[in-house]
């Protein structure tokens, strides 16, 4: 049967062939079909070109996929459900003009009166400024949500729920204190500058604190904990425990704020001495090869991954020097 | 200088990346795998439109799923799963289309002799396309019914609303203007496949 397949792919399948290949696909099932199939493509080594636009038609079609299904389940029913009310707000161009796609935008949703909270969400490679209605600023990064209640949001306090990942920067206001809650976890804070890492996925939230003060608090828990600046507090969610270390300056995770390192056709060596400067470490490559050309983005937040890119790219080794 | 050697497959180092869902590590295995899976799909169903809407929802679904990814799945293998229900529903389609049975029998009346020269299936389906569309539409829209389509006269005549006998005529009309705007191309393998539409 494997045979019959083979000829059709090869454009060899004479008209009696065809005939038994029918004959064959009518009574086979699908997963028998599909064994045949997945043997034939794990060995198969042929390719064929691709549309230029389609690592960028891919991302239109990832970020239309995941709005849709976001949407979704903003549409669940609780009890009456009202038009997600949506309004594209600014373009992202001016705030984050790095990133690869410029499509990038951010949407309000009235979500639901029942509970009425306004939310902010950012997707796939999207990026986000939000200033909140105290004048708090929030620099949101790809796959996080902000969201609050406007009744809790006034004037006697400050409540916002979060997910993901995003630089917060806190209007100082002692009389409203800005509570973020984060799963188990809450944030007090007074007027205060911080990066929050509050992944799905990651077992850990982490917090490091630039400027002013905040208490951490666990749910079911009296305690406390004190951060202070050049601090960083990590949440174990399985645990519920805080531990608060001193930062480090290299390799701190919140340099995706300043963006990606963006290159076009400079010479590798002063690609690497960037990366050297950014992640604070010192690298060893062939220096014949310091004057071939780079063009690409490398990521600010992940030296493994910037590495690769350009070992990939140009065919080079790159050690870091211990 | 002393350089350390990396000989291993970027592969695992990628994936581990896309799971903690990394877009650079996406966008590198999509430079990696798009383009075999291209050709393979190509291959299966003959249509480039298809081929690239089954390549793009492949690896819709691999950012999708991409926390599911174990660590040891070979990207290959889990390219082939989420993109397996369009891949065989594909090939289902192109084996029992009418114009594909065309197109063997048009490249067994070539013979191995002129096998240099002859149209590829999309090539082979835009010529018929365009003859078809040189002929007057409701001639046309009868033929790719009867043909294509595989309808039978009665059920054309029902559908749009004619005689059965009216279809007949237009079939006969269309089947001749077809062969004579094919033989002004010169096509004269599709010509000969035409003598098997005699009805």
């Amino acid at each position: 049967m494997r045979n019959l397949i083979q000829r059709q792919l090869r454009g060899e399948l004479s008209p009696a062939q065809l005939e038994e290949l029918r004959q064959y696909l009518e009574q086979s099932s699908d997963e028998d079909l599909a064994e045949h199939l997945e043997a034939l493509w794990m060995s198969y080594e042929g390719e064929s070109e691709l549309n230029p636009d389609g690592l960028e038609r891919l991302h239109r079609a990832i970020n239309a996929e995941q709005e849709e299904r976001a949407t979704a389940e903003q549409l669940q029913p609780t009890n009456a459900t009202r038009p997600v009310q949506r309004y594209l707000l600014w373009a992202a161009a001016a705030l984050v003009p790095l990133l690869l796609l410029l499509n990038v935008y951010q949407w309000w949703r009235g979500a639901n009166y029942e509970t009425g909270a306004i939310a902010m969400t950012t997707e796939y490679r999207q990026r986000s400024s939000i200033t909140l209605p105290d004048g708090s600023r929030v620099l949101l990064n790809e796959h996080s949500q902000l969201s609050y209640r406007p009744e809790d949001f006034g004037l006697d306090k400050r409540s916002v729920r979060f997910e993901g990942e995003a630089y917060f920067d806190v209007a100082s206001d002692a009389k409203r204190p800005f509570v973020l809650q984060q799963g188990n976890l809450s944030i007090r804070v007074l007027g205060t500058r911080f990066h929050l890492r509050a992944l799905d996925n990651e077992p850990y939230v982490r917090i490091d604190l630039d400027e002013g003060r905040v208490a951490l608090g666990v749910s079911g828990q009296k305690e406390e904990v004190y951060l202070r600046p050049q601090e960083y507090a990590v949440y174990d969610k399985t645990k519920h425990s805080i531990e608060v270390h001193e930062s480090q300056q290299a390799g701190s995770d919140k340099a995706w704020i300043q963006g990606e390192l963006v290159f076009t056709d400079v010479p590798l060596s002063s690609v690497l001495s960037a990366i050297e400067k950014r992640y604070g470490v010192s690298l060893e490559y062939d220096a014949q090869r310091g004057r071939s050309l780079f063009t690409g983005t490398l990521p600010e937040d992940n030296l493994p991954e910037a590495l690769e890119i350009v070992r990939r790219a140009m065919g080079i080794e790159i050690k870091i020097k211990q | 200088m002393n350089i350390e050697r990396l000989h291993s497959s970027p592969e695992p180092l990628l994936l581990d990346m896309l799971r903690r869902g990394s877009t650079h590590a996406f966008d590198e295995l999509y430079r990696l795998y798009a383009r075999r899976l291209m050709g393979f799909c190509i291959q299966l169903c003959r249509s480039r439109e298809d081929a690239e809407e089954i390549v793009q929802d492949a690896f819709v679904q691999l950012w999708r799923h991409r926390e599911q990814i174990r660590q040891t799945d070979s990207l290959r293998a889990f390219l082939f799963t989420t993109a397996r229900n369009k891949i065989i529903n594909a090939y289902r389609t192109l084996a029992s289309s009418a114009t594909y049975e065309d197109y063997i029998d048009y490249l067994d009346a070539l013979g191995e002799e002129e096998a240099g020269g002859r149209f590829s299936y999309e090539e082979f389906v835009q010529q018929l396309d365009e003859a078809l569309g040189e002929l007057p539409p409701a001639q046309a829209r009868i033929l790719r019914l009867s043909r294509l389509e595989d309808m039978s006269n009665k059920d054309i005549a029902s559908h749009l609303g004619l005689s059965e006998q009216t279809v007949k005529n237009q079939l006969s009309l269309g089947l001749r203007s077809l062969r004579s705007k094919l033989s002004e191309r010169g096509y004269l393998a599709i010509l000969f496949l035409l003598s098997l539409w005699d009805f």
